[in-house]
């Protein structure tokens, strides 16, 4: 950390300050996993919006003289036993897996940001009674809870990112509680109260902008987790249903047929998995930018 | 330390009623259920249902009706299978997927807490990437993908391991056990790897060699103990993992154990066996997680001496 | 001093550290020794180098991103700095030991005490544990600890903080080494109980006729108890040599800079309060706060007039940070009232209390907390310039944030930086400057220098006496340090478990 010496000339330009934020930005450029996350998914967000524009085949376009076929010219990917272009099903596929995905994560972070905030700046009698509830439902088997309601009333995909969500705020509600908590004790929260600022102005100018770190953090590592949860509910049959499909269900309809059609299994496998791993980098690498302990010191010789 | 202990058994109580009175209630909302007026079943599963729950009943008299069954452990008949109860099928495949569960854990705790604590022995160097990308293979290829994977290329192309079954050949358990684990094994060293070089900032390490003790004490007498914190506290939601797991697995390697047993249950609506199986998972998934905190909790020494 | 008969003797020590800047060197060729049986002390503010000093010659700095460049560090005939690790295991701990600051974290809080103090023994001895733990508990009996065989068993949560550091002392002595390092061994400590360690470790130096070096950044305590002393700045040794003459006689001006900062009996001449002409400005009436039944501010009543520097002083625990955070309502008054220019600041409303903070601000005293990590100086000062109506245009306010920033001595060149890009003295200017902005006619100072260097102190201290004199304002200023409030004050008020002994 470079501390400021007074520049020879009093009267001189202001020089630019070096924020937090522009800090954080440049130790992610450094890390290339990190990076390498970030560019995968804008590629990937890129090619799911595109999809309709750009998808080789319609999305239902069967071929049944050709039925399964290994990937060729005319179909990169292959074609799945009705023939239909396995390309094609994997972006559309990828639509719907991603939408789940960002979907979900945002119905866990309005809820969970919410609960954390009152919770943690409020404090006293309302945190207790608040955070008593998060641990209780925390015990909550929810994924069992959220199979079970799939059973029952399948067929809903609304309910599908609903449920998922619902499973994940928990975790976001404890994060940002704990942040907004340890931010409520520092001092320059008490000389905003004492310079005479409303209790929403400071939520909003002082809590806020320091809590959202850790929550863009957690969010990029929520968005995988609800996506595998998705693929997983989905290869039971307890997912998304037809016509539509996704990741889940395409790897799914893959195993049936892996010894005679590995291909089927692959392609598919293969997009989850790089997602996957592009978020996890990414939210690792975010994770290391935002926070300045260097992990250098640890080494134990 | 005890009244903690007791503390958190007595909590447990209102979750497992929540989960009984939900699983009841969403049974019973369900179309095509035990419980709907309009419903096609053959003749012999009626004839029980009605014995059992008195579906005439209201309500509340059908729900305590229930609850008084399942304190007695009994979990009613089948929906789809005429003649077999829903304990009976319980009971054949819970010691299995118990089994498989204990391989899993034992398999994603050795491997787990090894390569993490090697990664954090020299972080950032090639001791400490390759393992921790491999983790992240783990963690990025759930169990649904990696055991057909695994299937093909160990089953299929070099037939090396069976694929299916439990216990009709021999080596046909490593590729489940393998498979529910391995993602647990990336999450655990993960943690490891997170607790561990937490610990190994602390002023107490500094302290530590400032006494000319060597790497390996260190690490396992000073450090060891506050770096496993975060590792035995996953080991609660870890168990609750598995046991999900258990159902892909469990479909996939052919194993009949309660996890298939649910997801053919799902499939078919079987309604008793969807309503018993949870519950008992639940319950189980409970009970392991009281254990685990309460566990993490003896491991701090403050907490552990606190009346 | 000669180089032989050194029990330590360190000459050309460098060592550099990598950071994102490029490389900084931290200590730049020190070389100094010490004798057996004696005390050397090592002076100097943050950044000197004085901890980084003692780290490389044990070994303990982890290179990357510390490197030492050259150097030796010689013990009994071995240069420590070229030794291999192993080398080195067999001396730390046995040979030469090292306390450290802070005695909280300092001891591993998932073992008993007892057994962190046999360790040493049992490692470097071989000594049976069994006798260890005999010598180990007279060891603990003698720092001072009571009940020695019970505690043994004990943890470090169950010790208070002068009794860990006793056990840290007792841990590093059951080797009976022939050199002790103690890093601000006292710092950490409560200031009732830093002279008894003090006392204790140099009693325990001269019985054992062990070699003592002790970081300070403390001149009082290397007074105290050294003979010979090294002062240090930005990793310069500038002066060294016998403790009387370096603190009589300085000859760098460094080293005089240094003994000038700490506060000498009261403020000059031309910043005293001129009693007659002074109205009242606050009343605080029968104040009482309690948290959970334990009574943190009891009965308190006080009067200060306008233009008047009020100082409260108190051990920690005694109840003046919450008198003051009381005053300004930052917490609840349990019974008793506030009064400021006759207004009842304890009784009014949300809205009228926002708009009467204008006149009666606070300054903290952590430096890196004070300030939001997110905003600029700019932002930070114009934020209480438009909230009360102080300027309300663009240019408006930016004037106002550099005449604040000048009034407090800062370059307004500087009005875009962040809070992480300034230095501790630098960020409490700011945190001034932002209690200023409202033009407040009393300011609450809560330790505001007690995290800061010696130097950078006195220049804050001297830039409040300023600005309260010539604005007219009244202050009220906390500390624990005598000296410091002995210095600012017109009127002293001491304080012990919540409740009031006037001076």
């Amino acid at each position: 950390m470079s501390i400021v010496i007074a520049p020879a000339d009093p009267a001189a330009e202001p020089q630019p300050g070096r924020s937090l934020w522009k800090d954080a930005w440049f130790r992610l450029k450094k890390n290339r996993l990190a990076m390498f996350g970030l560019w995968t998914m804008l590629l990937l967000i890129g090619l799911s919006i595109l999809t309709p524009w750009i998808a080789p085949y319609g999305y239902e376009t069967q071929d049944l003289a050709l039925g399964a076929a290994p990937p060729s010219l005319s179909h990169w990917l292959g074609t799945d036993t009705l023939g239909r272009d396995l390309l094609t099903r994997l972006l559309y596929g990828g639509r719907v897996s991603l939408l789940v995905g960002f979907a979900a994560t945002a119905v866990s972070l309005v809820v969970g940001v919410l609960w954390g905030t009152i919770a943690g700046y409020v404090g006293g009698v309302v945190d207790a009674l608040m955070m008593r509830i998060v641990d209780m439902l925390y015990a909550l088997p929810f994924m069992i809870f959220v199979i079970l309601l799939m059973v029952v009333f399948g067929q809903s995909f609304v309910l599908l990112f609903l449920a998922i969500g619902l499973v994940e705020w928990l975790t976001m509600a404890r994060i940002v509680r704990g942040q907004v908590q340890s931010l409520s004790r520092q001092e320059f929260i008490s000389a905003a109260v004492v310079m005479g600022l409303s209790d929403s102005q400071i939520i909003k100018r002082h809590v806020v902008p320091n809590v959202l770190g850790p929550v863009m953090v957690y969010i990029t590592l929520t968005i995988p987790a609800v996506m595998l949860f998705e693929a997983f509910l989905s290869f039971l049959g307890l997912g998304v249903q037809p016509p539509q499909s996704s990741w889940g269900v395409l790897i799914a309809n893959g195993v049936e047929t892996m010894e005679e059609y590995p291909w089927l299994l692959i392609f598919p496998g293969i997009a989850l998995s790089v997602t996957l791993f592009a978020l996890n980098f990414l939210g690792d690498g975010l994770r290391d930018a935002l926070d300045p302990k260097s992990v250098e010191q640890n080494r134990i010789e | 330390m005890s009244k903690l202990a007791l503390y958190r058994l007595i909590q447990g109580i209102p979750v497992l009623l929540v989960v009984v009175t939900v699983t009841f209630f969403l049974i019973r909302a369900a179309p095509g259920g035990p419980f709907d007026a309009e419903r096609t079943l053959p003749p012999e599963v009626v004839k029980n249902l009605e014995q059992r729950y008195n579906l005439d009943a209201p309500v509340a008299e059908q729900f305590f009706d229930y609850l008084g069954n399942l304190l007695r452990g009994d979990f009613g008949p089948s929906f789809r299978y005429p003649n077999r109860s829903v304990n009976e099928l319980i009971a054949s495949g819970l010691p299995i997927t118990f089994e498989l569960a204990l391989y899993a854990i034992l398999v994603a705790v050795i491997i787990g807490l090894a390569v993490g604590m090697l990664a954090s022995i020299k972080p950032n160097s090639l001791q400490d990437y390759l393992p921790m990308s491999l983790a992240m293979i783990g963690i990025c290829m759930p169990a649904f993908l990696l055991g057909p994977v695994l299937v093909l290329v160990f089953g299929i192309w070099l037939e090396w391991l069976p694929v299916s079954g439990w216990g009709y050949s021999p080596g046909d358990k490593i590729l489940p056990a393998v498979t529910l684990g391995f993602a647990y094994a990336a999450y655990i060293a993960r943690l490891t790897r997170g607790g561990m070089l937490e610990v190994l900032n602390q002023d107490f390490i500094r302290t530590a060699r400032a006494k000319g003790l060597s790497t390996r004490r260190i690490l396992f007498k000073h450090a060891l103990r506050g770096g496993l914190s975060p590792v035995v506290a996953f080991l609660g939601p870890a168990i609750a993992g598995l046991l999900t797991g258990s159902f892909v697995v469990e479909t996939i390697f052919q194993i009949p154990g309660l996890g298939r047993f649910y997801v053919q249950a799902a499939f078919n609506r079987d309604y008793t066996m969807i309503m018993g199986t949870t519950i008992l998972l639940s319950c189980l998934i409970v009970l392991l997680n009281i254990l685990s905190d309460l566990i993490a909790a003896w491991m701090n020494p403050r907490i552990r001496g606190a009346r | 001093m000669s180089e032989i008969n050194s029990l330590l003797s360190v000459e050309n020590l460098r060592v550099s550290f990598d950071t994102r800047d490029g490389a900084t060197t931290a200590v730049d060729d020190i070389s100094f020794c010490i004798k057996a049986g004696q005390t050397l002390g090592i002076v100097g503010e943050s950044g000197s180098g004085k901890s980084v000093t003692c780290y490389a010659i044990l070994g303990l700095l982890q290179q990357p991103p510390a490197k030492v460049e050259q150097g030796k560090a010689l013990f009994a005939g071995i240069d420590l700095v070229a030794s291999s690790e192993k080398v080195l295991r067999t001396i730390r701990g046995n040979r030469i030991s090292m306390i450290f600051q802070d005695p909280m974290t300092s001891l591993n809080p998932y073992l008993t005490v007892g057994e962190q103090i046999i360790e040493p023994l049992m490692v470097h001895a071989g000594i049976s544990r069994h006798d260890a733990k005999t010598k180990a508990i007279s060891l603990l009996s003698e720092v001072g600890i009571e009940n020695a065989a019970k505690r043994f068993n004990q943890y470090p949560y169950e010790y208070s903080g002068g009794m860990r550091q006793r056990a840290m002392i007792a841990m590093a002595l059951i080797t009976e080494p022939e050199l002790l390092i103690a890093d601000e061994p006292t710092s950490a400590l409560d200031v009732s109980v830093q002279q008894q360690i003090l006392e204790l470790i140099k009693s325990l130096q001269q019985r054992l006729g062990i070699g003592l070096i002790i970081i300070s950044h403390d001149l009082d305590v290397v007074r105290d108890i050294a003979q010979h002393v090294v002062v240090m700045k930005k990793g310069v040794a500038v002066e060294q040599g016998e403790v009387d003459q370096v603190l009589s006689s300085p000859a760098h001006p460094y080293t005089r800079e240094l003994i000038n900062a700490v506060p000498r009996g009261v403020k000059p001449e031309q910043y005293r309060f001129a009693q007659d002409s002074a109205r009242g400005l606050l009343e605080v009436r029968h104040m009482s706060i309690s948290f959970a039944g334990f009574n943190a501010v009891d009965d308190v009543s006080l009067r200060l007039r306008q233009g008047e520097i009020l100082g409260i002083v108190g051990a920690s625990g005694s109840g003046k940070s919450t008198l003051s955070r009381g005053i300004v309502r930052l917490e609840q008054l349990d019974c008793g009232e506030v009064l400021l220019e006759q207004v009842p600041l304890h009784a009014l409303g949300k809205a009228a209390l926002r708009s009467k903070r204008k006149d009666i601000q606070m300054i903290f005293q952590d430096p890196y907390a004070s300030l939001n990590p997110r905003m600029t100086v700019h932002d930070a000062l114009a934020e209480p310039i438009k909230l009360h109506g102080i300027a309300r245009s663009q240019e408006g306010i930016r004037q106002q944030v550099v005449r604040l920033m000048e009034e407090v001595d800062l370059s307004a060149a500087w009005i875009n930086k962040y809070p992480h890009e300034f230095s501790g003295g630098q960020r409490q200017r700011v945190a001034i400057a932002r209690a200023l902005a409202v033009e407040p006619k009393l300011i609450v100072a809560d330790e505001p220098v007690s995290a800061l260097d010696v130097t950078v102190q006195a220049r804050v201290l001297d830039l409040l006496l300023q600005i309260t004199k010539k604005r007219g304002l009244s202050l009220i200023f906390i500390s624990h340090d005598l000296k410091v409030v002995n210095y600012m004050a017109d009127r002293i008020i001491t304080m012990r478990d919540g409740k009031i002994y006037e001076v």
